[in-house]
């Protein structure tokens, strides 16, 4: 299977989800002018690597802005790692915070509350 | 196709439905009237945007309808003849038209509907083949939270969880699955919701930051030229438009470039900057502005002022210029400043302003320096 990979831009994250190593990143800020459109893709990927690959997976999140649409597909990134998780998988996530940032904390801490696999909040200066 | 897109729809579907048990015409669903009610349920999950809160009165009528209910579970104590049950698997047997007595019993007596479908282990084996529930992850027990309580779809279901008597009807365990999945669903909105309106009061943070630096001079805090020549056209108008007038005066540094030259260029910022310590000691009146227009140079706006009256602050700006100082190096460095005044008339634009206060401020340079003239 492919690597998936997508250059960040002005209002798109860089995506580079790693087939071999299982090490999923989104760096940048999210708020496309097609979010559903923009993220299917990526979506059908996430889908078609966890049916066929078997390791151990963790998702990078370094995103600073989530417009509606993207937080709503990044819940549903959660839903089917945790999903996976929920028939065996090792899943994590580490969500990056400015450590200055309380309110990035807090947002970080409502992902984390919509699953049950290690959810790591990691401080950044 | 027209789909059921509302509860009273469904409501409707329900009573044709019923009529049909009526008139022992009974069927499984059809595929569309299936499709109507996912439709229905996806409607439902759409409006949640539109749940109102929970009022008094719609749990007064909750209430009542647990009382209703209460007095229909009295009443189901009447039910003649036997019902066989199951002993593994709890169901009822249908057989002797049991079930068939049980309905009628019930549909009389309450507002409960049966809906005749297959479950997934018959249609399984109707359709030779096991269904697979698609991929979501399972859910926790039922609990209702308080904040639940604000969607009234919640609200009005939540009661055929809270108690066991619906457990052995056939379509029980969907319908929890259903309902979980909507709380679920319901919850999820809460949350995206929250998570959204962080990231708009960090995005309007920020965007009040950007505002601010994009007026304000970097080196001094105060406004920018930019922003200080936009303040100046918007008194120009409003003096325009009440037949006020202003005075603009231009302050600008004696002999900055020796200072430059001499002490550096870090003690010439530090001199610019003293001098925002001192305007702030002369205490202008609350309306006046002013601004870094570029290098030594500062412009200042008095509104409603005639020139005149404008000449007894400025004078304090020069003279508690004059007798400050800066330290450097253990030396006290005095830097003076020139102010040039013009006072506007109608007709004029920031150019003209800034012209006649440009000509009187030489004229303040050519006769000494340190002092104040009028154009």
């Amino acid at each position: 299977m492919d690597n998936f990979f997508l250059e960040q831009t002005n209002s798109t994250p860089l995506i580079d989800f790693n087939a071999v190593t299982g090490e999923l990143v989104m760096a940048g800020e999210s708020y496309p002018e097609n979010s559903f459109e923009f993220y299917q893709p990526i979506k059908s990927w996430l889908t078609v690597f966890l049916a066929q690959h078997q390791g151990r997976v963790c998702l990078h999140v370094r995103l600073t802005y989530l417009n509606t649409s993207s937080t709503k597909i990044m819940m549903d990134f959660l839903d089917l790692l945790e999903a996976s998780h929920q028939q065996g998988r090792a899943v994590a996530v580490i969500w990056y915070c400015d450590r200055e940032n309380e309110r990035a904390i807090e947002t970080a801490e409502e992902f984390k509350e919509e699953i049950t696999f290690p959810f790591d909040i990691t401080l950044e200066p | 196709m027209v789909y059921a897109t509302d509860n009273e729809t469904l409501e409707e579907m329900l009573a044709q439905y019923q009529e049909l048990i009526a008139h022992g015409q009974e069927r499984p669903l059809s595929a569309d009237e299936a499709q109507r009610l996912f439709a229905t349920f996806s409607s439902l999950v759409r409006r949640f945007k539109r749940v109102a809160r929970v009022s008094d009165k719609y749990q007064e009528q909750l209430k009542s309808m647990l009382a209703r209910l209460d007095s229909n579970l009295a009443g189901a104590t009447f039910l003649s003849g036997t019902l066989h049950i199951c002993a593994a698997c709890k169901k009822l047997q249908t057989d002797d038209g049991n079930w068939k007595q049980f309905e009628q019993y019930i549909s009389e007596r309450s507002g409960t509907f049966f809906s005749h479908g297959l479950c997934p282990k018959c249609a399984a084996h109707v359709e030779g083949s096991e269904i697979t529930a698609e991929t979501v992850p399972e859910y926790l027990p039922l609990q209702i939270a308080e904040a639940d309580m604000e969607d009234m779809v919640i609200v009005r279901y939540m009661h055929l969880f809270t108690n066991n008597f619906y457990e052995r009807s056939e379509l029980y365990q969907e319908l929890r699955d259903l309902f979980a999945r909507y709380l679920h669903q319901s919850r999820r909105l809460r949350r995206i919701a929250r998570i959204s309106d962080n990231y708009q009061i960090e995005l309007r943070k920020l965007s009040e930051q950007m505002t601010l630096a994009s007026r304000t001079d970097s080196l001094t805090g105060i406004n920018n030229r930019g922003y200080f020549l936009e303040l100046l056209t918007n008194e120009i108008e409003r003096s325009e438009r009440h037949g006020y007038t202003f005075s603009f005066a231009i302050l600008d540094f004696d002999h900055f470039k020796e200072v430059n030259d001499t002490y550096g260029h870090a003690t010439g910022d530090a001199v610019l900057q003293a001098f925002v310590d001192v305007f702030r000691e002369c205490q202008m009146r609350q309306y006046d502005f002013w601004g870094r227009l570029g290098g030594e140079e500062f412009g200042l706006v008095l509104p409603d002022t005639p020139q005149q009256l404008a000449l007894n602050p400025t004078e304090r700006i020069r003279k508690c210029q004059a007798e400050s100082s800066i330290n450097y190096q253990g030396h006290d460095i005095t830097v003076t400043v020139s102010i040039g005044i013009s006072q506007y008339v109608p007709g004029d634009t920031v150019e003209t302003l800034l012209q006649r206060a440009d000509q009187a401020l030489y004229t303040a340079k050519r006769e000494g320096r340190n002092r104040v003239c009028l154009g």
